[in-house]
């Protein structure tokens, strides 16, 4: 017996290996899955909740940063396209999830974010502001439905190993436990803010980093 | 297989509420357990109630002083020769009352009983867990970690500075493979909640009912924290799948706490 057994998710995944750690976690536990086949977020979960007979679980993981760029030279189009990527990812995800989630009166989402949601990043800071308006979506929307029974949360990803920049290895070497996370350790934590037992945790941003960020 | 197989735990102030509830999971996923509390009769009904056997001991010790936490941590020493998870969650306060007329008593009590006790048992476990490069601390904090609240100055201040010696301690030992994180659950309602709340809730002009809405209120779930998420994110932290959480100061409150 898994502890998802009979629990429905979509995993809608942009990132470099997140979504496929913690879709096999999940599968794993039991989970009845659906992935991604490229398709944007929201008409993917639509699709996916309708296959599945309804979704209980929406794990959003947002991409990798645009490249590196002082904010002085930033265009208006590259800032759309960061804050689009992002934080409009995001609010599309959660918003397709909610509408399937509302109506039952259940539901989980995740969103996966990076220590960029709380820490400044020189040459990064369209990703940088998009990813704190992540964080802020998440705690919001959190209290906007907590009371119908749906919990929100963002799981604050370190560096995972093998994708990590110059900032990101310094930023290591200030943190606690001196070296990257595994795709595994966000896996596991997203696996334990899945259970349908868990109630209380909402609105978080989850730690998985390291120690890297101070709050 | 369990998540802690083989592991040994202390888990302090165990014998009822959130620590025995930690105290359950943790034995549920295979980890022998010390238990602590300071009574005697209520220990041995905890491990009577748990019914795991040799998994389980009781301590009964007040780990608001160092010797009592010797003899808690010792226990799982001498018995079964390591101490892979600490979790500290035994704390509390007495007579709470307004900064402007509390008394020294209340918050030395405060703080022997929540920070002193977290400062000796990571001590004791360290030494322990050091030299084996290899460890789990657990420090159940309180939402009160993170936010002030009114006739609670001394417990809010205890349980900031919990918060802050997770913070550094992570520092110090986490190269070394040790991990150490707080836990900041809501308002639970616990049977020490019953008994502590009363007061804090009179003193506000407030039963224990209206006192525990005021705190549902407050959360995005519009319902007070669930014990038994404490005890899974503590059961996270404790496994080896929890090896890269470290420093943190995890929120586990409904929503409550803005960081």
């Amino acid at each position: 017996m898994g502890e998802l057994d009979g629990t429905t998710a979509a995993v809608w995944d942009d990132s470099s290996g997140l979504g496929a750690a913690i879709a096999a976690a999940l599968e794993g536990a039991g989970a009845n899955l659906a992935r991604d086949d490229g398709e944007d977020v929201a008409p993917f979960l639509a699709a996916a909740a309708e296959r599945l007979g309804g979704l209980d679980l929406a794990v959003i993981c947002l991409g990798e940063p645009g490249p590196s760029q002082p904010l002085a030279e930033v265009s208006d189009e590259n800032w759309q396209r960061e804050l689009d990527d992002q934080l409009g990812t995001a609010f599309r995800g959660v918003r397709a999830a909610l509408a399937q989630m509302l109506p039952r009166g259940r539901g989980r989402i995740l969103v996966t974010t990076t220590v960029e949601s709380k820490l400044a990043r020189a040459g990064a800071t369209p990703y940088v502001a998009a990813q704190h308006g992540v964080a802020g979506l998440v705690k919001s929307v959190a209290h906007e439905v907590g009371p119908q029974g749906v919990l929100v949360n963002a799981l604050v990803c370190g560096a995972i190993a093998g994708d990590g920049d110059e900032a990101a290895l310094a930023r290591i070497e200030r943190g606690a436990i001196k070296r990257p996370n595994t795709a595994a350790e966000v896996a596991a934590a997203a696996l334990a803010l899945a259970s349908p037992a868990m109630s209380s945790v909402t609105g978080t941003l989850f730690p998985v980093h390291g120690g890297t960020v101070p709050y | 297989m369990g998540k802690l197989e083989g592991r040994v735990a202390v888990v302090t102030g165990s014998s009822r509420g959130v620590g025995r509830a930690i105290a359950e999971a943790f034995v549920a996923e295979g980890a022998k357990v010390v238990l602590n509390g300071r009574s005697e009769e209520k220990g041995s009904q905890a491990v009577a109630e748990i019914g795991a056997g040799e998994a389980v001991r009781f301590v009964a010790a007040d780990v608001a002083s160092r010797a009592g936490c010797e003899r808690v941590v010792g226990e799982a020493l001498e018995r079964w020769g390591q101490v892979d998870v600490l979790v500290n969650n035994a704390g509390g306060t007495v007579d709470p009352a307004p900064v402007a007329e509390m008394s020294d008593e209340t918050l030395r009590v405060t703080l022997d009983w929540t920070l002193w006790s977290t400062f000796w048992c990571t001590q004791l476990a360290l030494a322990d867990m050091i030299p084996r490069r290899s460890g789990r601390i657990v420090n159940v904090s309180s939402l009160e970690g993170k936010c002030g609240k009114p006739v609670t100055s001394a417990y809010v201040a205890a349980k900031h500075a919990v918060n802050g010696l997770t913070k550094s301690c992570a520092y110090e030992v986490g190269e070394l493979g040790i991990t150490v994180n707080a836990l900041c659950p809501g308002a639970m309602h616990t049977d020490i909640f019953d008994e502590v709340g009363v007061e804090i809730a009179a003193e506000q002009g407030l039963t224990l009912d209206e006192f525990l809405a005021h705190f549902a209120t407050e959360a995005a779930t519009k319902e007070i924290t669930a014990i038994e998420d404490v005890a899974a994110i503590a059961v996270l932290l404790a496994s080896d799948a929890g090896a890269g959480i470290s420093g943190s100061l995890i929120s586990v409150d409904g929503g409550t706490a803005p960081f």
